[in-house]
């Protein structure tokens, strides 16, 4: 199946049609949102940006401007999925430790 | 595999700073937390709807807690139901509520959604695109609980609330 960026934007709607509102946020607002890759914040495209979008060729998805900056600034950059792996190795070691003595 | 959804009737969530605060019980609409050292659950969707009798803007956050709650329950109006009928209980299920012995604390760094609204006659809906949830894992600070709770600043109003989580 032909992947497609598209395929990774999530959904946010916030509906003001029967309220009031906050500040210049009125009236229905749909927006394609998207997770970041190191650090899942949801990040809501701006469509009016003219910098470019932070991508992370090596996981192929998108990526937060903090993480971008990080990955700049130290070269190495951790998908999300791997500090779970990690996490879960580390968990799983001291389970394994506890239980051997 | 099991999706269940936790819900909250009403509720007036308390606003409550990062720092040095934590999140008492019954002033936020819920956690997540894994069941047990290992346990990887995902967030797939938050829905917000306001039913405040006058205007109030209400900064909801979801974040991740860098103190976990301990002995969490669910408090009043609150559910936690399968969303498939035939779903079998977890040996150790994913824990959600809002009402702790120790309370959560909101992380100051890692927040991750901001929903925020204005609770009279408002509505917030985030849903994930599929393979790009929110997760946690385990259940220790600071990947093994997300909150959703509200920020300082607005005047909060009531909503009902709920959270589609799937326990992997």
């Amino acid at each position: 199946m032909l992947f497609s960026k598209r395929s990774l934007e999530g959904y946010l709607m916030v509906d003001h049609r029967a309220g009031d509102g906050m500040g210049n946020m009125r009236g229905l607002v749909e927006q394609s949102v998207y997770t970041c890759c190191g650090c899942q914040r949801g990040i809501i495209r701006n469509p009016a940006r003219e910098r470019a979008r932070n991508y992370c060729r090596a996981h192929d998805r998108y990526m937060c401007d903090d993480c971008a900056l990080s990955f700049k600034i130290s070269g190495s950059h951790k998908s999300f999925k791997q500090i779970m792996d990690e996490q879960e190795k580390r968990a799983l070691t001291a389970s394994q430790e506890t239980t051997n003595g | 595999m099991a999706k269940r959804i936790t819900a909250v009737t009403t509720i007036t969530p308390t606003a409550t700073a990062d720092a040095a605060t934590t999140l008492a019980s019954g002033t936020f609409p819920c956690i997540v937390q894994g069941g047990t050292g290992t346990q990887r659950v995902n967030i797939l969707e938050i829905y917000m709807g306001g039913q405040a009798g006058s205007s109030t803007p209400t900064f909801m956050i979801l974040a991740r807690d860098s103190t976990v709650g301990v002995t969490n329950s669910n408090g009043a109006g609150q559910t936690d139901a399968a969303m498939d009928a035939s779903t079998a209980a977890l040996t150790a299920a994913t824990l959600t509520g809002n009402t702790n012995t120790t309370p959560p604390q909101r992380s100051t760094t890692l927040k991750l959604l901001n929903l925020s609204f204005n609770a009279f006659g408002g509505i917030v809906r985030w849903v994930a695109a599929p393979g790009e949830e929110i997760s946690i894992i385990g259940n220790t600070a600071s990947l093994g609980e997300v909150s959703l709770s509200a920020f300082t600043g607005g005047t909060p109003g009531a909503m009902g609330t709920h959270l589609i989580y799937e326990s992997l």
